[in-house]
């Protein structure tokens, strides 16, 4: 069963993230809501997919994608970016960081499974 | 009796949509020599009227004469059918941070607090993603809702679980944990008189409005539901109580007669107000009614009569039929062909409180006022004699709420001044 692990800093974000990727998806989630106990859960946990928000205080998603390739457990795990920021010279710095895809928010949340099964390739 | 005493009546019942009937007056006598003694009523209604603030004469009135009598998780079953999750995603949909509640009547907080409750419950983490706003006409309410302390018998049925989570035991009664207190926000409003959502408020993804409409005339109930409905967000669920269906619009019962969960509207884009299907295994009274019901439910009053006419040419005795026959007239805007339906089921079935109640509603329609309370007396006369064997043709609904909203209505309409409807013992 693949697990993803959803960073958000929002508290909703997250809730209704994780119930359409458990309820719609059958993923395992886990959740944190900050970069930093992101990138902890990320090591500790090695899940198959990071949704991640990009404006958080602190460490943001940009910041956060930086940490994780700087880690040798965590570099190949893909990342989406899920963000309220689509324009195009933002979506253009994203693809810069190597991520995987980028989902707009807010986000259709009984698409949301098969937006993530899309971009990264998962099949059904 | 205090002379003039009539004036202070219609100026609360402007004033707050509450309709004092002549059993209350002796309570609303009361209130007066309590907040100006020694006035007649002409002048204390000469006072209130200058004297609207805060805290005037008016207020004070409204304060001593509201009824707010709730307890946790009263009714549950309508709280029950909130889909929290659901709301999540309208919120999220709508780029909002928190699902945005309003308890819109909320007397002494129990209602709003048990929001919170649930909403803990539904969502994962420490505090759930919910704010809500509490509002009640009472400031006295208002006053005992912000202090978040109870008696015993007001959280009897919450169950220990919950208890030992939300609330803290204090010697002598229960206290609201902080966590669960900052949850709410308690504010002075108005559903009347006041703009809807109050003033500085966005659309509400969820609004609780019970044991609210049964005070009101049949025409303010409308007026208010509409408002609420439109204070609510694109996708957003307005919940009324069982009661209080009953006493809203005419729509507010078109999809009853099944056994369902409470009435909730959600407003779509462009305001289009759907409603939960209808449950076609579920309906009391065959297929033919099956059929009818979902017509209406569609919004296709037309085909759901000619459903109820084949029906009734099958078997012209069916109580039942005519009973949904009346509702729907009644939904459609003619009032007198539901008098005329509804006549009939109470003619084949005697003892249907809901035909006598909806038959009361009907004539209220027509404002023929004192046929009105006939029907609304016959019915309080069946219930209180017992007579209630046949199956309820709404699941859930609490004859005691139909009773109550009996005894609104009668107190509302100018009864005979020789048969005052006494109230219910609390």
């Amino acid at each position: 069963m693949r697990r993803v692990l959803v960073v958000d800093d929002s508290l909703l974000i997250r809730e209704v993230a994780r119930m359409s990727l458990e309820s719609d998806g059958g993923f395992v989630v886990a959740t944190a809501e900050s970069g930093a106990q992101g990138l902890a859960a990320a090591v500790a946990d090695r899940p198959d997919a990071i949704l991640l928000d990009v404006v958080m205080p602190e460490m943001d998603g940009p910041a956060t994608v930086q940490a994780l390739r700087a880690h040798g457990e965590t570099r190949g795990i893909p990342v989406v970016l899920v963000t309220g920021r689509d324009q195009e010279e933002d979506r253009r710095a994203f693809t810069e960081l190597g991520v995987a895809g980028v989902i707009s928010k807010p986000f259709d949340a009984a698409a949301l499974a098969a937006q993530v099964r899309d971009v990264l390739g998962w099949g059904t | 009796m205090i002379a003039g005493i009539e004036h202070v009546a219609e100026l609360i019942r402007r004033e707050s949509g509450m309709a004092l009937g002549p059993s209350r007056m002796p309570a609303l006598a009361a209130a007066v020599e309590r907040v100006a003694p020694g006035l007649d009523g002409s002048r204390v209604a000469t006072a209130a009227v200058k004297d609207r603030g805060a805290a005037g004469i008016l207020a004070q009135l409204i304060d001593e004469v509201a009824v707010n009598e709730t307890f946790f998780f009263r009714h549950r079953r309508e709280l029950d059918a909130i889909d929290w999750p659901d709301l999540a995603r309208t919120a999220q949909a709508g780029a909002r941070d928190h699902v945005r509640v309003w308890s819109a009547a909320c007397a002494s907080g129990e209602e709003a607090y048990t929001l919170g409750i649930l909403a803990g419950e539904a969502f994962a983490g420490s505090t759930p993603p919910v704010l809500i706003l509490a509002s009640d006409i009472s400031r006295r309410a208002l006053d005992r809702a912000r202090a978040g302390i109870y008696a015993e018998r007001s959280v009897r049925q919450v169950p220990a679980d919950l208890r030992a989570k939300y609330l803290l035991e204090l010697g002598r009664g229960y206290g609201v944990d902080p966590k669960l207190r900052s949850l709410v926000r308690f504010q002075h409003h108005n559903l009347v008189s006041g703009s809807v959502p109050p003033a500085h408020e966005s659309p509400f993804d969820l609004i609780v409005c019970r044991n609210v409409l049964i005070y009101f005339d049949p025409e303010v109930a409308t007026r208010v539901v509409a408002a609420l409905e439109g204070a609510l967000a694109p996708g957003g669920t307005l919940l009324l109580g069982t009661a209080d269906r009953l006493c809203g619009p005419a729509s507010a019962f078109a999809a009853s007669p099944v056994r369902e969960p409470p009435r909730r509207t959600s407003r779509r884009p462009r305001a289009h107000v759907s409603r939960r299907p209808a449950k076609p295994e579920a309906v009391h009274s065959g297929p033919s009614l099956t059929a009818a019901l979902k017509a209406a439910d569609a919004g296709r009053l037309g085909d759901a009569l000619e459903v109820i006419d084949a029906a009734l040419a099958a078997d012209p005795l069916h109580s039942d039929v005519h009973f949904v026959r009346g509702v729907l007239e009644l939904t459609r805007g003619d009032a007198a062909a539901a008098v005329r339906a509804l006549r009939r089921a109470l003619y084949l079935d005697p003892q249907f409180y809901l035909a006598a109640f909806q038959l009361g509603r009907a004539h209220d329609f027509l404002s023929q006022k004192e046929s009105a309370r006939r029907a609304y007396a016959q019915a309080l006369r069946i219930l209180e004699q017992g007579h209630v064997e046949r199956p309820d043709l709404i699941e859930g609904l609490d004859p005691a709420d139909v009773e109550a909203a009996c005894r609104a209505r009668l107190h509302a309409l100018s009864p005979d001044a020789n048969a005052p409807v006494p109230e219910r013992s609390a």
